[in-house]
């Protein structure tokens, strides 16, 4: 079973379809296909559409990206990125309550690689994401009443930007060093409260080309 | 098939990763602290106000008891309708916590203001940052939603003397208190007393003092009233007591009165007095009605005024 409507779907298929044939004339010396898996720390901040301040929660993240590449300096990627779960804890008239934030995000995007040395150089990416947002509720009432859980999940759409540095020490592997930015807009757009998610990242990891 | 393999990597691990979505809450109906409560509401007009400070609390026989789990106070006046929320001192620190309170816009002090129990879910979650319309652990309302009570207020009490701010040197040194105003059915001097020592090093002593006087628009007092000798001033703290120092006090007031609130005596016994403030509040106070079935309480509706002295012995 798929989280993704089928709209989404359709579109994603649809991207990553047209950009296939074309890859293996482009360049001989260009590896077309890479898979990278990175991972880092991430500052997430949640920022009510009415309210203020943020919400700011420290978070571990993951991601792995396939992708295109259509020369030596222009790919097209896409991939997933799993950010641990936020937990914060805090009181009020109606009781004690903590919330738990789980974040799913696919991108798809573009990237321009700018050559330093000949293993060595900056990229530049951007495009959009799909976020899956599950917000989890748990609350408790000195013991006067009995406590409980309740969760919910939001679909939407949002965009991502990074800079970074790759290393090339082998035709075959690539290191990456980078700082990544998503905004996901709109969360629970329908409810009293909406809100946007930035994730702000430090990540490090390492690719495959072939 | 090339084509599905980037479709498959990108949504394999959100189809491992699960999607449950529930929405649970649990309810209890078998506990039910406020079989036997009794309420405490006041509602003041300071002198000149166009608003009114209302607070209440709840017990069981005896013992305090928290509204919680979106059951709440709520005050309605002929201008506006709030919830009583907790006298937080600052952000995290609740005291008392059983007291609730809050302000209202009052167009006409002739008007009847009412309390009742409500439980109000989403109202209590207001504040939250995330939409507590979507998640949500709600409760069954308890037995004390649906009490109510009204008040209505006094006629205006206005001190005419003495001044604000005078200066006196002795505890046996007199001043005569007037106000203006006819009488209602109580009329009650809270005062604030805070002394500071000569030596720096010492912490200062500060306590309530409660009277109720007769409503004859003058009565005396000496310094020595107030401010205690060798002797400790010993008094009651009756629950109308507390919850109007509550009122005319502490509400609003960010100041930590733990170990003053309920205290019971005031003694200035090896203490270096290098000056005391007091601040008097003459207060007079009409009876509501408590509605339903509460076991016990009282309601007041009051106005007020204040004037503040020196002691610098």
């Amino acid at each position: 079973m798929s989280l993704f409507p089928r709209r989404a779907q359709l579109l994603i298929i649809l991207l990553l379809t047209l950009t296939f044939p074309s890859h293996a004339e482009t360049n001989q010396d260009v590896k077309p296909y890479s898979i990278d898996l990175i991972s880092g720390l991430t500052l997430i901040d949640i920022t009510p559409k009415d309210k203020e301040p943020p919400v700011t929660n420290l978070s571990a993240t993951i991601q792995t990206s396939f992708s295109y590449n259509l020369t030596h300096w222009l790919s097209l990627d896409t991939g997933l990125t799993l950010f641990n779960e936020v937990t914060s804890r805090d009181s009020d008239i109606a009781g004690y309550y903590t919330t738990t934030i789980k974040v799913h995000t696919a991108h798809l995007g573009g990237q321009v690689y700018l050559p330093i040395t000949e293993i060595f150089g900056s990229y530049v990416r951007l495009g959009g994401v799909y976020y899956r947002v599950k917000l989890s509720v748990e609350e408790s009432f000195n013991n006067i009443k009995e406590s409980g859980r309740d969760s919910a999940t939001d679909y939407g759409q949002g965009y991502y930007y990074a800079i970074g540095f790759s290393l090339n020490p082998e035709q075959k592997i690539k290191l990456r060093f980078e700082y990544q930015y998503q905004n996901l807009l709109d969360v629970f757009s329908d409810s009293s409260r909406p809100f946007d998610i930035s994730c702000q990242s430090i990540v490090v990891g390492a690719g495959i080309l072939f | 098939m090339n084509n599905l393999i980037p479709y498959i990597l990108l949504t394999l691990p959100f189809a491992l990763s699960g999607c449950t979505d529930a929405g649970i809450g649990n309810n209890r109906d078998d506990a039910n602290p406020y079989m036997d409560a009794s309420i405490f509401v006041q509602a003041d007009i300071p002198l000149g106000a166009t608003y009114a400070k209302v607070a209440a609390v709840a017990y069981n026989e005896g013992e305090s008891v928290q509204l919680i789990g979106g059951d709440v106070f709520s005050a309605r006046t002929e201008a506006e309708e709030k919830i009583l929320d907790r006298n937080e001192i600052f952000p995290g620190y609740v005291y008392p916590k059983n007291y609730y309170r809050n302000t209202l816009t009052l167009n006409n002090p002739s008007t009847t203001l009412n309390i009742n129990v409500v439980h109000a879910p989403q109202e209590t979650r207001s504040d939250r940052w995330y939409p507590a319309d979507e998640v949500i652990v709600d409760t069954e309302p308890s037995k004390i939603v649906g009490y109510s009570a009204s008040l209505s207020f006094p006629e205006e009490v206005e001190i005419t003397s003495p001044q604000n701010n005078l200066v006196y040197t002795n505890r046996s040194d007199a001043f005569y208190l007037q106000w203006l105003g006819n009488p209602a059915d109580k009329l009650r001097i809270i005062s604030y007393q805070s002394c500071r020592p000569n030596n720096r090093s010492d912490p200062f002593r500060d306590w309530i003092l409660y009277f109720e006087i007769d409503d004859n628009q003058s009565h005396n007092f000496t310094i020595g009233d107030f401010i205690p000798d060798e002797n400790p001033i010993i008094f009651d703290n009756s629950m109308e007591d507390l919850l109007t120092s509550f009122v005319q006090i502490f509400q609003n007031r960010e100041m930590n009165v733990a170990g003053v609130f309920e205290a019971n005596q005031a003694s200035t016994k090896n203490f270096d007095i290098a000056y005391c403030t007091i601040e008097l509040n003459l207060v007079r106070q009409k009876i509501g009605s408590l509605e339903n079935t509460i076991n016990d309480g009282s309601i007041l509706g009051s106005r007020s005024d204040q004037v503040s002295m020196e002691y610098r012995p």
